[in-house]
């Protein structure tokens, strides 16, 4: 039987040919393909690139999933593995667009594995000074208010 | 390509919630966008359900807030690997942001922290997940304020916290006070006088379990030994509640808990080398506890020790019922001059696992204490 395919297009206008079954893993999408079947859909928000990251995650997560019956705990062990590495070898840039591919396809799996890479990546700085230069992010307080929190009684690193 | 400021606010809550506890601070100190989201009471409770959740999964091993040296830290002890690692989490500081405060004893209650500094002043209740703290004057009617006993509960139906004070082992001089966080001010308590015909002994440390506080009593006339309970809701010490084994005054007889469910006692006969930690069945009411007919451990200590030896009163210990083991706290065997914490890791078949260095000790008389830590919402202003 061959399987169903379906097109994304990029913001880029660049076309994916993806079976169903992996599009589907996006909540948005599977509505969609139900509203319109055998339409293109526009991600115009999406860059290629992105998308196929998207893409290519999405495809090693739904082979996973119907390859074993009832997947073993090494096969989801595996998975986590894989994905560890997936959201690694991305750069700070493309995970905050990945991330928010995520959400706006309303993938849920892909937004856990992409926020926790955020969050590691922020806890493992030793300080603000160094977030804000990991990601960019301009300093909105005055001196006093950076005193006022450092004066709390928290807990330090 | 988007920014991580520009993430709309449900999208960087996603984010922040899985920070660990320590790493609050800084991202606090970011920007004013998400000191703001992290200061939110819905984010914070998603943060710490989140936490949890994550704990539970990866069975993580348990955060005990300890008190050193007089310095109170956040530690992780991991337990699954050959040799006990202790990860030190992270350190109080001052209020004043000075790490000046010199702690000689905690007590937690509630994802609070009461801290008694070392020089009696005053006393500070600590959340550390806002970073609150809450200084509490004395109102000194004796001199002898070194000598109080100390406990932190709440009140089951307003869940307003309170602490109380008390001296009840001299013959001239007793005393029970309440500091109430509602009216802020402390208040005599009256019906606990006349004296009872028990006591509970200097230095025993009592244990807050669903914000009531137990401790090992004993008879002043007899050798007949048991727990009280403190209920802070009616504000009365209850019944003597029974011991899962037959107790000297002069045994060591500590109370941990397992979460916030389960009483746990650590058992060391004063004349025997033999050591015992018993279970509890779920506590619902302060004044009626039962335990498992079996121990969750007895271990012989034989090899551990100095012939002398034993753990002092109120020795700080926790369980891990996954792992199997009871980690117990003590200064090491040198007992002229012990130099080192020690945690010995007793398995439950009765192995000793590891007695795993902690940090060294510069005051030899200041005995460690540790309580299980849980983060909560508790505001304190």
């Amino acid at each position: 039987m061959s399987k169903k395919m379906i097109v994304l297009k990029s913001s880029e206008g660049v076309s994916f040919v993806v079976e169903e079954a992996v599009a589907r893993q996006s909540k948005i999408i599977s509505f969609l393909v139900e509203e319109f079947p055998d339409r293109e859909l526009p991600l115009t928000n999406m860059t290629s690139e992105i998308l196929r990251k998207t893409i290519e995650y999405c495809k090693k997560h739904v082979v996973e999933d119907d390859g074993g019956g009832d997947s073993s705990s090494s096969s989801s062990g595996d998975l986590k593995e894989w994905d560890v590495k997936f959201v690694a070898e991305i750069d700070q840039p493309r995970l905050m667009d990945l991330l928010m591919a995520a959400n706006y396809l309303d993938i849920p799996s892909l937004l856990d594995v992409t926020c926790q890479k955020v969050a590691d990546t922020i806890a493992a700085c030793n300080d603000e000074k160094e977030i804000r230069a990991t990601f960019n992010i301009e300093n909105d307080f005055t001196e006093e208010e950076v005193e006022a929190i450092r004066m709390e009684n928290q807990y330090p690193i | 390509m988007k920014k991580m400021s520009d993430l709309p606010k449900d999208i960087a809550e996603e984010v922040l919630c899985r920070i660990p506890v320590t790493s609050l601070r800084p991202v606090r100190s970011t920007c004013k966008k998400w000191n703001t989201l992290s200061r939110c009471g819905v984010f914070a409770k998603k943060h710490l359900a989140h936490l949890a959740k994550v704990a539970e999964e990866a069975k993580e091993d348990r955060l005990v807030v300890m008190m050193m040296d007089y310095r109170v830290f956040l530690m992780r002890f991991n337990l699954s690997n050959k040799s006990c690692v202790v990860e030190r989490e992270a350190k109080l500081i001052g209020p004043d942001g000075s790490d000046q405060i010199d702690v000689c004893e905690i007590f937690h209650c509630d994802g609070l922290l009461l801290c008694i500094p070392k020089d009696h002043s005053r006393l500070v209740v600590w959340n550390p997940y806002w970073g609150q703290t809450r200084w509490i004057e004395h109102t000194h009617d004796c001199h002898i304020v070194d000598s109080y006993t100390y406990a932190l509960g709440y009140d089951s139906n307003t869940k307003s916290h309170k602490v109380l004070r008390f001296i009840d082992f001299l013959s001239n001089f007793v005393e029970f006070k309440i500091y109430d966080f509602s009216s802020d001010s402390w208040r005599i308590i009256l019906d606990l006088h006349p004296r009872n015909s028990w006591m509970i002994r200097y230095g025993e440390r009592g244990l807050s379990l669903k914000g009531n506080t137990y401790w090992f009593a004993s008879e002043r006339q007899s050798t007949d030994c048991f727990l009280v309970c403190f209920d802070f809701t009616r504000e009365t010490l209850g019944p003597p509640l029974p011991l899962p084994f037959e107790a000297y005054f002069q045994d060591t007889v500590s109370l941990s808990s397992v979460r916030e469910d389960e009483l746990v006692v650590l058992f060391q006969p004063w004349d025997i080398l033999k050591l015992e930690i018993w279970i509890s069945n779920k506590i619902d009411e302060p004044n009626v506890v039962s335990w498992n007919h079996k121990f969750f451990l007895s271990a012989n200590i034989k090899q551990l020790i100095h012939p002398q030896w034993q753990f002092p009163a109120s020795a700080s210990f926790f369980i891990d019922e996954e792992k199997k083991v009871a980690v117990v706290f003590d200064k090491d065997t040198d007992i002229s001059n012990p130099t080192r914490e020690v945690a010995y890791i007793i398995g439950v078949d009765g192995s000793l696992k590891e007695a795993a260095d902690v940090r060294e000790c510069a005051d030899s008389f200041c005995d460690a204490f540790i309580c299980s830590y849980v983060p909560s919402l508790v505001q304190l202003n």
